[in-house]
């Protein structure tokens, strides 16, 4: 199955121009998808990630499992104006 | 030590500036900048007050890490009775202000009264003198500060002042200092504007000693060594706070056409990589630099330079180079929310706000408002002057911010703020307010903390008052949210306290905090001790709105929030459920069910 991700962080390994699209097994679950980013932070921060317009919770990331076509947006830890 | 221990009084009804002793046992309890500032404020004035009459004070005010080596120590507050809210109101900002007054040797300048003719302050280490203003009243913030620094022959000099909006006493006036930073909110120019106080310069060369040098060095050395590496770190660094915008449009947060929509169309013409595109005219892109305010190492200020054949700035040799912005704030309020996506619009729309001291966000929110007014026909173009007020019109977004920056035409009623150009045009349900002040760039429907947060806020919507970003942004639901929001309430209460910034975020808690303060000052300063401060501070604010009037019962967000689903994004479907989170809130903080604190925890607190 293929999904399409946009990526905001400026960190993202896989997707250094920020977007593309991703081959997976089926059965693949987010938190699988967020660890091939390769968003190197400090373990504690919490990239948000959604998933089709939803927000998956961080303790929700390891049971979502992604389906063919899903359009996946991840940004940064960021906060201020 | 680390305070310096002085007060710089200034009489300006009778023209005299005399050193007072700081209080410090006030300065144990309330740390700084935000907290001792607000102390003194509420100590010496009646909480009902005109906010624009000589009863009134300005305070500016730097926290005990001002002017040290701490990193992000560049901060400093006005703090005064607000003329746009009612409420108190404790304006921040950064640039090299603050250090500079800290350097001299003051801890807090407080102004009084009313000057007969327009005059600015000089202060020279100890030395402090009234001067006549005359000959700059009338004049830009980028023409006053070269002037200043150049009649006293010393470029190292650092100013503050106001601008036109300022002097015409615009509820949405904001000080400048460094030419492009703002204490930006609440309205805090008009109230200098209202004293005939035009400017502020300051030199200082005293420095600023420490408790314990090697112990502070090494405290400031691993919270900087821990900010350093962080993704929030690096990305402000290299995109600013204008790296926001795609989060808040890909999330549904994004307030546009005055909160109507909560996602806009034209984000890529105007999000933060949209400014490093070069442009067709000279193959340059907007963002030319970066900047960082006294002691900081996020550097997340912008320096942008506009294409010089638009033709807003064609001829104007003054907008044809780097200035500061653009930011998230300004870029959202002049952008989405007024459905504009000229980026060139938006850059012109920010230097003429620093020109003239206004504050981005209520400039262009209020413009929001007013678009929505003419949009139903509740004012038309014989109230506008003639320009045509439309949702997404570059020209009037020009057109308005050169009224509203001078003053002048329907430019005096955009300088009311939101709250009060609805209000007279028969349409108090379209201002996007807090406590009669304008949202800054997050939709309560969608970010459900950002709401609670805003509802609760001292100083009427505001989006440093505390920070729910990681949860909001993980969940559209309630959970959890009064608990983060009364949690960094007392923790930015606590960083505004002490000057620092607030934006190291989750990546400072209180414990890389605390061994700074310990190292820097008189006593031990424990985790609990600081976080006690910060609860104690927000505590008193609280009571002194209450008492001005602005309590509990205004602990709401507008109709719009509260009953209109949000039409797309993450919150399809959803309204802000305030309802569902002050309860738990107030219990929290320990007040009773209708929201006001119980005696035990003023008691508690120290404010019994």
């Amino acid at each position: 199955m293929r999904i399409s991700v946009e990526v905001h962080a400026i960190t993202c390994g896989l997707f250094p121009s920020g977007e593309g699209e991703l081959d997976l097994p089926p059965g693949t679950v987010l938190a699988d998808v967020l660890n091939r980013l390769d968003l190197k932070t400090d373990p504690d921060e919490v990239y948000p990630a959604l998933v089709n317009g939803t927000p998956i919770p961080p303790g929700e990331r390891d049971q979502t499992v992604l389906r063919d076509g899903d359009y996946l947006v991840v940004f940064p830890p960021i906060e201020g104006g | 030590m680390s305070w310096q221990g002085k007060i710089l009084r200034v009489d300006l009804s009778t023209g005299s500036c005399k050193s007072d002793p700081l209080n410090m046992e006030w300065a144990a309890a309330y740390v700084g900048q935000r907290g001792l500032g607000s102390k003194y404020l509420i100590e010496e004035t009646d909480p009902n007050i005109d906010p624009l009459s000589p009863d009134n004070r300005l305070i500016i005010a730097t926290g005990p890490l001002t002017g040290t080596m701490a990193s992000t120590g560049g901060r400093w507050s006005v703090i005064c009775k607000s003329p746009l809210t009612g409420a108190i109101a404790c304006s921040n900002s950064g640039g090299y202000f603050g250090a500079e007054l800290k350097n001299a040797g003051w801890d807090m300048v407080i102004f009084e009264g009313k000057s007969p003719k327009p005059v600015y302050l000089e202060i020279k280490d100890d030395e402090a003198v009234l001067h006549d203003a005359s000959a700059y009243w009338g004049r830009s913030i980028w023409e006053v500060e070269p002037a200043l620094k150049a009649k006293h022959g010393d470029p190292q000099a650092r100013v503050a002042s106001i601008g036109r909006a300022g002097e015409s006493q615009a509820r949405i006036a904001a000080v400048i200092n460094d030419l492009h930073r703002a204490a930006g909110r609440s309205g805090v120019g008009a109230v200098m504007g209202s004293k005939n106080l035009k400017a502020m310069i300051v030199r200082g060369t005293g420095g600023v000693s420490v408790k314990d040098p090697a112990r502070f060095m090494a405290a400031v050395k691993a919270a900087k060594d821990k900010l350093d590496p962080s993704e929030r770190r690096i990305r402000l660094g290299k995109f600013g706070t204008h790296a926001m915008m795609d989060a808040t449009h890909s999330f549904g947060s994004l307030p546009t056409r005055n909160c109507r929509d909560m996602q806009f169309e034209g984000v890529k013409k105007i999000n933060a990589k949209s400014v490093t595109v070069p442009r067709m005219s000279d193959g340059k892109p907007n963002l030319i630099g970066t900047k960082a305010c006294f002691g900081c190492t996020i550097a997340c200020g912008r320096m942008g330079l506009i294409d010089p054949t638009y033709k807003a700035v064609e001829g104007k040799e003054r907008y044809q180079k780097g200035t500061g912005g653009l930011e998230y704030e300004n870029a959202y309020a002049f952008g989405p929310m007024c459905g504009i996506d000229d980026l060139n619009a938006l850059m012109y729309a920010n230097m003429v706000c620093n020109e003239d001291g206004l504050d981005s966000i209520s400039f262009g929110a209020t413009l929001s408002a007013a678009m929505e007014l003419f949009e139903i026909g509740a004012i038309t173009t014989k109230e506008t002057g003639g320009i045509d007020l439309s949702f997404g019109n570059a020209d009037a977004l020009i057109a308005m911010v050169e009224l509203t920056g001078k003053g002048e035409g329907f430019g005096k009623e955009i300088g009311l703020g939101s709250k009060r150009l609805c209000e007279k045009y028969g349409h108090p349900e379209l201002s996007m307010t807090v406590r009669g002040q304008e949202f800054p760039g997050y939709e309560p429907r969608a970010m459900k903390g950002m709401g609670l947060a805003y509802a609760t806020s001292s100083r009427g919507a505001c989006h440093l008052r505390a920070a729910p970003f990681v949860q909001d942004f993980s969940s559209t639901t309630t959970d959890g949210k009064a608990e983060v929001v009364k949690f960094t309430q007392d923790k930015n209460a606590l960083v505004d306290s002490l000057g620092l910034c607030t934006f190291p975020g989750p990546v400072w808690d209180p414990a890389d905090i605390a061994p700074k303060l310990d190292a820097a000052l008189p006593g031990d300063w424990p985790v609990e001790r600081v976080m006690a401060c910060g609860e104690r501070i927000w505590n008193m604010e609280r009571l002194y709105n209450t008492a001005a009037g602005l309590g509990p019962e205004h602990d709401t967000l507008p109709d719009r929030q509260l009953k209109e689903p949000a039409k797309s994004g993450a919150a399809k479907g959803q309204t802000a459920d305030l309802e569902k989170m002050l309860p738990e809130y107030y219990e929290l903080r320990g007040w009773t069910p209708d929201g006001n604190p119980k005696p035990e925890t003023l008691e508690r607190l120290g404010l019994g």
